[in-house]
């Protein structure tokens, strides 16, 4: 069976696709897709859905659609930037730790453990909280509290790896660390890594959602889903449309990613289906 | 190794996380932007109150002593300073709070396990039915709902539509029965994440025991379906499942945070929450603390549970 007949099985992965397709064009496409501004506030506040205002407008009179479609542009600049500095300090970690084994590897994996005895929203919020709240505190945080869970999959998949006679050979052909470990270790452990960076991705909207929702990432007026939450909870008995769409949006979000990363999971690697 | 030795271990182990975890919340306020002192009380505050806070913070000293004031009176008088809110010792005020969020971190595991074991058995029994797909759909969705959304909708719908419980969690004014009634929709809101992990964990884990040589046995030798499930093959099955609810225990607890905040609890998470936003730095260094030790004592409780459960395990 072909990879695409597979893909095409798999019909969670491709809702996940198709969810993040559609969260990527809203987000690049924001600027002719949204129909009002989303910062400006000439609307009456706390109008309900009606055919010029779609999903309605919030306590300041904007349009809660346009600040629905610009708050995608948030999330996943959130998402993608944070995984990905999360991954570009985890990898060498993991990489090191489990190819030097020895010393090396237990103290690193002590200090990994240590990040990960904080609960993930807790240690975000610590660090939120030490520098201050705002969106790219909110980043450095999130990646701070992401590089373990990188790094320890990482770590896990060069133990297995390196014992692998191909490695085994390499090095007997008197191949330095750095290059068997970049030529060699890293490439076969892609598809764990890749499955648990799309899992990544997911975790770090709902907590991006999260410190949103208690005020502690972009500030006002920047649109952002967990920010029109944290404003339509106070208007929960006059303007329920408040909280609605912004809350469906961060759940198909995170949806999406969790589907991706199931879905690639099967596909890469049939013996850690878990289903 | 008997398990004794093992309990041992495993909590020196968790002392030595304890001094680590401690280490990187000294650290943490270096993260601060500026001098804290200055930081805290703003601006326009008069130099004489900047230094007593300095000196009070310790920041007066050399970093190396700073250090070992800060560990020891954490570590031989659980006294992480005052709050810079009303000058009560931070620990008190965690210590008044923490009931609450127990309760809240309580009731939600007990819900998560409860929904998780019936509907994974459920979904196991019943393979490839509606109901399985029921179940995956929640599983599915559970894992993805953000708690506070989640929590929101739950007082849209059983408080606002239904009336069945009040809008607002407990607070001090309230009776222990009535409050543990304000407790149970925030409870639920807490549960289902890990409610749906669990569910997951159980239907495979059961579906896995189920194929085993010992089950056929057992239904070789004429006993009944309902025995094979519930005698011989659950019992197994189960034991993966406290894995999985110790390692998800720290969604629930940070779950917990962001559910005080929607039902406006007055427990451990809204102090931290609150103790953030008044800058109030010893604050938040102890109730992160306090958060972290329920993590590790958990996960401590669940590894030795696990050792206990499945004499398979060799430690080492």
């Amino acid at each position: 069976m072909g990879i695409l007949d597979l893909v095409m099985e798999s019909k969670l992965f491709l809702i996940g696709v198709v969810l993040l397709s559609i969260i990527t064009v809203m987000a690049v496409f924001a600027d002719f897709i949204a129909p009002y501004d989303p910062i400006a506030q000439d609307f009456s506040p706390k109008l309900p859905p009606s055919p010029e205002h779609p999903l309605g407008t919030d306590e300041l009179g904007r349009d809660v659609f346009s600040r629905l479609i610009y708050g995608s542009r948030i999330t996943l600049y959130v998402a993608f930037v944070s995984v990905s500095i999360a991954c570009l300090i985890g990898i060498p970690i993991g990489l090191v730790a489990g190819y030097y084994g020895g010393a090396v590897d237990k103290i690193l994996n002590f200090a990994i453990d240590l990040m990960l005895s904080f609960p993930a929203i807790i240690l975000t919020i610590l660090i939120t909280g030490m520098l201050g709240p705002s969106l790219t505190n909110a980043m450095i945080a999130i990646s701070i509290a992401f590089a373990p869970r990188i790094a320890r999959i990482v770590r896990g998949q060069v133990l297995s790896v390196k014992e692998e006679d191909y490695v085994v050979a390499v090095k007997a052909m008197g191949a330095s660390g750095a290059y068997t470990m970049a030529r060699h270790v890293l490439p076969n452990s892609v598809a764990p890594l890749l499955v648990q960076v799309t899992l990544s991705l997911g975790t770090a909207v709902l907590v991006e959602s999260a410190l949103a929702f208690l005020g502690l990432s972009a500030q006002p007026p920047t649109p952002s889903w967990g920010d029109m939450l944290n404003r339509g909870r106070r208007y929960i008995y006059t303007a329920p449309w408040m909280i609605t769409a912004p809350g469906i949006m961060i759940t198909l979000a995170v949806l999406a990613f969790n589907l991706i990363g199931d879905g690639l999971r099967d596909l890469l690697d049939p013996r850690l289906r878990r289903l | 190794m008997a398990i004794y030795k093992y309990i041992l271990k495993r909590i020196l182990i968790g002392l030595a996380t304890v001094f680590g975890v401690l280490t990187i919340i000294f650290i943490s306020i270096r993260l601060v932007p500026g001098d804290p002192a200055v930081i805290a009380l703003g601006d326009l505050a008069n130099p004489e109150d900047i230094a007593r806070l300095r000196h009070a913070w310790g920041l007066d000293l050399p970093i190396h002593e700073q250090y070992i004031k800060f560990m020891s009176d954490v570590l031989l008088r659980g006294d992480f300073g005052l709050s810079i809110k009303n000058n009560q010792p931070t620990m008190l005020r965690v210590l008044n709070r923490l009931p609450y969020t127990i309760t809240l971190a309580v009731m939600g595991t007990l819900i998560a396990i409860g929904i998780g074991i019936v509907l994974g058995v459920l979904a196991a029994l019943k393979r490839n039915s509606i109901i399985d797909i029921l179940v995956m759909v929640f599983v599915v969705l559970g894992f993805s709902v953000p708690v506070f959304y989640l929590g929101l909708v739950f007082i849209q719908f059983f408080s606002i539509q239904l009336k069945w419980f009040p809008v607002l969690g407990p607070n001090p004014n309230y009776g222990l029965l009535e409050n543990l009634r304000r407790l149970i929709l925030p409870s639920l809101a807490v549960a289902i994440g890990i409610g749906a992990v669990t569910a997951r964990m159980t239907r495979s884990s059961l579906l896995e025991v189920l194929n085993m040589d010992y089950i056929l046995t057992a239904r070789a030798k004429g006993a009944p379906e309902s025995r094979v499930v519930f005698k011989h093959a659950l019992k197994n099955a189960l034991i993966p499942v406290v894995t999985i609810v110790g390692l998800n225990f720290g969604a629930l607890l940070g779950g917990t945070v962001l559910i005080e905040y929607v039902f406006g609890i007055p427990g451990l998470g809204s102090l931290l929450v609150e103790a953030v936003f008044e800058r109030d730095y010893p604050q938040i260094q102890a109730s992160v603390f306090v958060f972290s030790l329920m993590f590790i004592s958990v996960n401590i409780v669940v590894d030795v549970l696990y050792h206990y459960l499945d004499p398979r395990i060799r430690l080492e």
